[in-house]
């Protein structure tokens, strides 16, 4: 086995490890860890054995294992970065609406006291 | 007709009090929303007769607006006026600005310094101006002289109808867009621009801000 073997196993069984810790812990749902959980195994198998990439890549027409393996990340890598940029947006959004209805709720005027009242959900 | 002003101030204490005190004598109520400040423009507004809101964080200029105007409903307002806080605005000009809305002549009006007067102006900023008309243009099929104008007034009903959510500069172009999208009734109105050392100072300049809006616009229109 090369270094780089190990070296990816051993980072292939501590994600699995940490993330079995987060699915007790219940911070990830079921759906979240059986799905990361197959990536990491899959992981596992194609570090273990190289020679299975290759031959799935050959049936796509690619042509080295390690090539598929490299677009498959990519493709994940994006998809990632397009999921917490669309949720970025939402909690913004959020906040936006959160600091709005503060700001209304405690609005001020000259005579000093500071006006409690129910404000509504604002529309945006 | 109850007119109320709305001023997104960030950051202002030189120039906010003064412009608050201007126009209050001009609107039944004027409203100055902090947007997140580090100094204290919000208790300068304050002693200087505005209605203050605070943001805890700063949002953005779209944002405080907003913020302002649902504020400014809610407190009956029948117009609402849209003003900057760093004195670049004349606020003798309110009662050109909010007129035909008065006289149920439009629903929207836009200040247009290029039917007014502008003075002192950066060339960058020019230029990027001229280029936002006809990227408003582009966009909402509605071509004004002065696109990206601060000083602006709608009708309760009109403001009601539109559906604006950006937060930051893109506020300016959204809110043509949904005129055009609601068929609202506006016109341009002649206003007078004056850049100082200070409000150029404090103002995003140049070009950097303008692409920001075209990234916002463009999340917003295509991919929300």
């Amino acid at each position: 086995m090369n270094l780089i073997q190990f070296v990816l196993l051993i980072l292939a069984a501590i994600s699995i490890w940490r993330l079995w810790q987060k699915y007790l812990g219940r911070d990830i749902s079921v759906v979240e860890f059986i799905g990361w959980l197959l990536f990491w195994l899959l992981t596992a198998v194609v570090v273990v054995f190289p020679d299975l990439a290759s031959y799935i890549a050959s049936i796509f027409g690619v042509g080295r294992g390690s090539d598929l393996v490299l677009y498959i990340g990519l493709v994940l890598a994006f998809y990632l970065i397009f999921r917490i940029y669309v949720r970025l947006e939402k909690y913004d959004r959020d906040l936006t609406v959160v600091v709005r209805n503060l700001a209304r709720a405690k609005a001020a005027d000259k005579g000093g006291e500071t006006e409690q009242k129910n404000s509504s959900a604002t529309k945006s | 007709m109850k007119i109320i002003v709305v001023i997104p101030a960030y950051n202002e204490s030189l120039s906010v009090a003064a412009v608050v005190t201007a126009v209050r004598p001009l609107a039944d109520e004027v409203i100055v929303v902090d947007d997140g400040s580090s100094d204290n423009t919000a208790s300068l507004a304050l002693s200087a007769g505005a209605r203050v809101l605070q943001h805890l964080v700063n949002l953005g200029y779209g944002a405080a607006l907003i913020s302002g105007s649902h504020e400014a409903l809610a407190r009956g307002a029948d117009i609402i006026v849209h003003f900057d806080a760093d004195g670049q605005f004349e606020p003798s000009q309110i009662s050109a600005v909010t007129a035909p809305i008065v006289n149920n002549q439009v629903e929207v009006v836009f200040g247009s310094r290029f039917l007014g007067e502008v003075v002192n102006i950066s060339w960058l900023r020019l230029i990027t101006l001229k280029l936002a008309i006809y990227f408003t243009w582009f966009l909402s099929g509605i071509k004004l002289t002065d696109a990206h104008n601060g000083f602006r007034a709608t009708s309760r009903a009109a403001w009601q109808k539109m559906k604006l959510h950006q937060s930051r500069m893109a506020f300016s172009s959204e809110i043509v867009d949904e005129v055009a999208r609601q068929k609202l009734h506006y016109q341009e109105v002649p206003v007078k621009v004056r850049y100082t050392t200070y409000s150029r100072a404090h103002s995003q300049q140049g070009s950097w801000p303008a692409l920001k809006i075209i990234k916002d616009i463009f999340w917003n229109k295509f991919l929300s």
